[in-house]
């Protein structure tokens, strides 16, 4: 297992299912939009955790504030209020040049719109925020090109973003995403752009790292994909209404399955 | 280094997979850039380069100055003693112009000539190319006749053969030795000269015979205004010794560097601001691009920013294009100045003093280079700007299309706003300088110049030419001539219209005498009988010379309107004496006005029309001067008939300088014809920046608001209505730029107005035509976006996003 600078349980293949360490808490988390004389309660006292080696999903209807907390989780915007710790560090009131450093050595994100730069090849992309790192070359080439094989992209790695298919897209995400080798990857919808058949094979994908040993946060609002994930959060209205060991509920549904109940999609 | 030349690398593939916004930015880059090259390469030629000679800096023209005459040249007594009265210079030289014929070997050939004292050459620093220079000696009056060959001349005629120093060539019919060849780069010369005499310095001459350029070399640490208090001095003395050649006479020490390049100084001014203009309206379109590709780019931008770009790195990445759009400008703007330059040192006559001088050198490149940074810096800024303020922000929804904010909008009515208020500045210079030369081209010299022929005689000396001989000459060319087919009628003149003519003080008879130092002059010309029917100038009263005019019978002289109108308007003219001389001296030679003339335009078309007087050729007899041949075809293809008729008469004489009256009237007019082309053509490229800058903006602003016209539509409003209101507000930063600049141009005007012949620097009819223009076309660029947007479907409108 590798270790990241910040002394955070990086992603790489591993024997371990999960540490159990928290890699990711929140105390108090609020985040309030203010727009002329208009104030937006995006997000009101959001208390979790993430561990080392976790799939965590946050599921909830529109306007929930999912994507506030990923953005928050992300170090894309900061909260008006609580603290927020990332592998034991507080982040929640970093600059805009720290949290931009952290966001490139810790974590990996994966959009809905996949967000490859048009003008750079699949390798060029992948090898982007190594590039920001001041790494060598010898060993971005090595990481992107491990990467690239991880997501089984390898083959297409001169060509540009305009001649993949949607699923393919998302894979060379995936693997930008991984490169870097973060402390977690956040994930927002990421099959909200693909077909059935494409989005089962990136959840796939998602779950080959996780078992690899990735701690992972997905946003997601289908219930399918939600119950990949070893936990379940639901929000509602900036808060968190319901944690869901979903392995727990995974096993009470093949049981339900193997007695012949049905347990249709919600 | 390496992210360095990543980033240029990727910038590079970035711009190519955009080829129209790049060949936009680099056409229009290179115009700007280009146009600064040209200009800077003359400034650094004229101002910034030394003058070819040695220690340039401690030379200085000194003239002879009149309150109402101005510079003039010196006469030999007065240079004789500012050069023995000073202490101030190191050495003072002098030289005279002059025609010279050379004959005896190959063909008789008129040759430029010059009489310089024998350290001329010393006090520019030029050493012979073989042989040596003139001695003291040879400047007394019986020295032996002596010639210096210019090297031009020993190249060409010579074959740069150096037994020709030695050699003894037939000069005006006298034989003089060559004892050198120097280089023939003499300040203050339009055109080199071939062949250089040693002037004797003959103190008896007039002090009023002025035709000397003096040059001097002060001594080391002496400023120009302490030479010229101490030659004023003896300026001061000669006064009282001469009260009669003297009073009101002073001396001008001038730099040389300034002497030469001082009248080209204001234009050089005017064309860097042109210029400066062009490069800064290229930047406001290439940012305006720039910011509508940063707005498209935008989610690029946020996902660079998320994945952990810094601000720094996104500059430097927006600055690795801008660095390569400029540095292809720079380039492609280098190769149009070197051939724009290339243009300007080759025409003729030259248009600029010194233009060998003109050139692409490591100055003019660095120039070039520094002025590609500037500009993509300038450029460069405001995206960059927009980066640094934090306007591209990280997120989750990066994929979303951005308008570039309320503050890329104002930032992009401001860059139309600049773009125009500067174009009209040009376009109302340009405008300005084209009116003044139409008012110019259609200034009537007082003659008519279509099918006219001139060509400059060149005769050799009374040794070989006597008096009788000459006046022989004239008779017979002239007669011949006439009788030459193609030839409709055929003059002399000692100089023709538009060139230089002698300035001859003169008084009337009955006139109480001028006081000391009063100028009272003409401008003097001696011509033939046929002289006014060749060029068509009127007759007012009296009557042209006729046959009875001859050596011998009394001196008839005919004068111009301007003559009468200034010296005689209340009495009639004709019957009247005037004298070139002293009207009290005992041998004074008065001269008859016979008849009155149209004015005509002498040397140049923007110059005033001046007093005239004319005599005539067969009493007095000139040793030189000009043939004026009316033809009834093309003049110039008559060349050869004349040199043929002019030999048969008289093979020892040469013909040169043959041009067409129409060509020696294109050369007054040469500097401002070529300085309204030039500034039209800056502004043109200006109005075509400006008019592709404003379209393009009013272009991508009316297709963000194509949904917000589509709502309009749908909730009733009518399209001419929304038409009406997208052109109102395209057309505001217009209108204000418009003012702005037009208030610009105003106070701008005091550059230009001393380019401008009648017409003023705030000429009405300029300002509202030039205005109109940009008006217009600024309208069509606001409402060819909004037409072509309201063509479609309101349905089609709001699935806009």
């Amino acid at each position: 297992m590798s270790v990241s600078p910040a002394g955070a349980t990086a992603l790489a293949p591993t024997d371990t299912k999960y540490s159990g360490r928290p890699l990711i808490q929140l105390d108090g988390i609020r985040k309030i939009f203010f727009t002329d004389e208009v104030e937006t309660h995006a997000l009101a006292e959001i208390h979790m955790h993430i561990n080392e080696g976790e799939y965590v999903a946050i599921a909830g209807p529109s306007g929930c504030g999912k994507t506030t907390l990923l953005s928050i989780l992300g170090l894309l915007d900061t909260p008006t209020d609580g603290n927020y710790y990332l592998a034991g560090e507080k982040v929640s009131d970093l600059s805009a040049a720290d949290r931009a450093r952290v966001r490139n050595r810790q974590i990996g994100f994966i959009f809905q719109a996949f967000n490859l730069i048009g003008d750079l090849t699949v390798y060029e992309n992948v090898e982007l925020p190594l590039t920001y790192r001041g790494m060598d070359g010898t060993e971005r080439k090595r990481r992107v090109t491990e990467a690239l094989e991880r997501v089984r992209m390898a083959h297409r790695m001169r060509h540009y973003p305009s001649q993949l298919s949607g699923g393919q897209q998302q894979r060379v995400a995936v693997a930008r995403a991984v490169a870097g080798e973060p402390a977690i990857l956040l994930a927002d919808e990421p099959t909200g752009n693909l077909d059935s058949t494409n989005g089962e094979a990136v959840m796939s994908l998602l779950q080959e790292l996780h078992r690899g040993g990735a701690t992972i946060c997905m946003v997601t609002h289908d219930p399918r994909y939600a119950r990949h994930a070893d936990r379940g959060i639901h929000l509602f209205d900036g808060r968190v209404v319901e944690e869901e060991d979903q392995r727990i509920a995974s096993q009470h549904e093949a049981e339900l399955r193997a007695s012949g109940f049905d347990v249709g999609q919600h | 280094m390496s992210t360095l030349l990543r980033e240029l690398r990727l910038a590079a593939r970035s711009l190519r997979r955009a080829p129209l916004f790049t060949i936009a930015a680099i056409v229009t880059l290179a115009l700007g850039i280009g146009a600064n090259t040209a200009v800077f390469g003359v400034v650094r030629g004229l101002l910034l380069r030394p003058l070819p000679y040695e220690a340039p800096a401690q030379l200085v023209v000194v003239w002879g100055q009149h309150p109402s005459i101005g510079h003039e040249t010196a006469s030999l007594p007065d240079f004789v003693d500012w050069r023995s009265g000073n202490t101030t210079f190191e050495q003072l030289a002098a030289f005279g112009n002059t025609v010279a014929l050379l004959t005896g070997s190959g063909d008789a050939e008129r040759l430029d000539g010059a009489l310089v004292t024998a350290d001329l050459f010393t006090v520019l620093g030029h050493r012979p190319v073989a042989g040596r220079i003139f001695t003291d000696d040879e400047q007394r009056s019986n020295a032996a006749p002596t010639v210096l060959v210019s090297e031009g001349l020993w190249r060409r005629r010579f074959a740069a053969d150096p037994a020709l120093v030695g050699r003894s060539l037939t000069i005006n019919g006298r034989a003089r030795t060559v004892v050198g060849v120097v280089p023939n780069d003499i300040p203050l010369r339009s055109s080199p000269p071939d062949v250089f005499f040693p002037i004797a310095l003959d103190t008896t001459m007039g002090r009023r015979a002025d035709f000397l350029n003096v040059v001097g070399r002060l001594k080391p640490g002496v400023p120009a205004d302490v030479a010229a208090g101490e030659l004023n001095t003896i300026m001061a003395r000669l006064e009282q010794e001469f009260p009669r050649t003297n009073t009101s006479w002073r001396a001008d020490v001038v730099p040389l560097q300034r002497e030469i390049v001082g009248d080209v100084r204001p234009a050089l001014f005017a064309f860097s601001a042109a210029v400066a203009l062009v490069l800064l309206i290229a930047c406001a379109n290439v940012a305006n691009l720039f910011l509508a590709r940063a707005a498209a780019r935008e989610q690029e931008l946020a996902v660079r920013v998320t994945l952990g770009a810094s601000r720094s790195r996104l500059a430097a990445q927006l600055m690795a294009e801008s660095v390569l759009l400029a540095g292809s400008g720079a380039v492609i703007g280098l190769g149009l100045a070197a051939a724009a330059l290339g243009v300007l040192r080759n025409t003729d006559p030259p248009l600029i003093p010194r233009p060998e001088s003109i050139q692409i050198d490591l100055v003019v490149l660095a120039f070039t280079v520094g002025i590609a940074l500037l500009t993509a810096l300038l450029f460069g800024l405001a995206p960059m700007l927009r980066i640094a303020r934090g306007y591209v922000r990280p997120g989750l929804n990066a994929a979303r299309a951005s308008t570039g904010g309320a503050a890329a909008v104002r930032l992009r009515g401001m860059l139309v706003l600049g773009q125009v208020a500067l174009a009209l500045m040009l376009l109302v210079g340009a405008g300005l300088l084209i009116r003044s030369f139409d008012r110019l081209q259609r200034v009537s010299p007082g003659f008519e110049a279509q099918g006219v022929l001139t060509a400059q005689i060149a005769m050799p000396g009374s040794a070989m030419m006597d008096t009788t001989r000459v006046a022989g000459f004239w008779r017979d060319a002239l007669a011949q001539l006439e009788t030459t087919p193609g030839v409709l009628d055929a003059a002399y003149s000692s100089s023709p219209p538009m060139g230089g003519v002698g300035y001859w003080s003169f008084s009337l008879e009955g006139q109480p005498p001028r006081g000391d130092g009063e100028v009272q002059d003409v401008q003097a010309l001696t011509v033939s009988r046929h002289y006014f029917s060749t060029l068509q100038i009127p007759l007012a009263a009296g009557r042209a010379f006729d046959a009875s005019d001859v050596r011998g019978a009394a001196d008839a002289v005919v004068v111009n309107r301007e003559f009468v109108r200034r010296f005689s308007p209340d009495a009639d003219p004709i019957g009247q004496r005037l004298t070139y001389g002293d009207p009290a001296a005992e041998d004074v030679e008065w001269y008859v006005i016979v008849g009155v003339v149209g004015d005509v335009v002498q040397q140049g078309l923007a110059d005033a029309v001046y007093p005239q007087t004319y005599t005539v050729v067969d009493q007095n007899f000139p040793r030189g001067g000009y043939l004026v041949v009316r033809t009834s075809g093309d003049p110039i293809g008559m060349t050869s008939a004349v040199r043929a008729a002019v030999a048969a008469v008289e093979p020892n004489v040469a013909l040169g300088a043959v041009a067409t009256m129409e060509q020696r009237i294109a050369r007054t007019v040469a500097q401002p014809r070529v300085s309204a082309v030039l500034l039209l053509g800056f502004a043109l490229i200006a109005l075509a920046l400006a008019a592709i800058g404003i379209y393009g903006v009013m272009a991508y602003t009316t297709a963000l608001r194509t949904r917000e016209m589509g709502i309009r539509l749908a909730l009733g409003s009518s399209p001419a209505a929304v038409l009406r209101l997208v052109v109102r507000q395209g057309m505001l930063p217009v209108i204000v730029g418009i003012v702005l600049g037009g208030l610009g141009a105003l106070a701008s005007g005091r550059i230009l107005d001393r380019f401008l012949f009648d017409t003023g620097a705030s000429d009405p009819a300029t300002f509202v035509a030039t205005a109109s223009v940009l008006c217009a076309v600024a309208l069509l660029a606001c409402w060819i976006p909004a037409w072509r947007a309201l063509g479609r479907a309101p349905s089609t409108l709001l699935r806009q996003d």
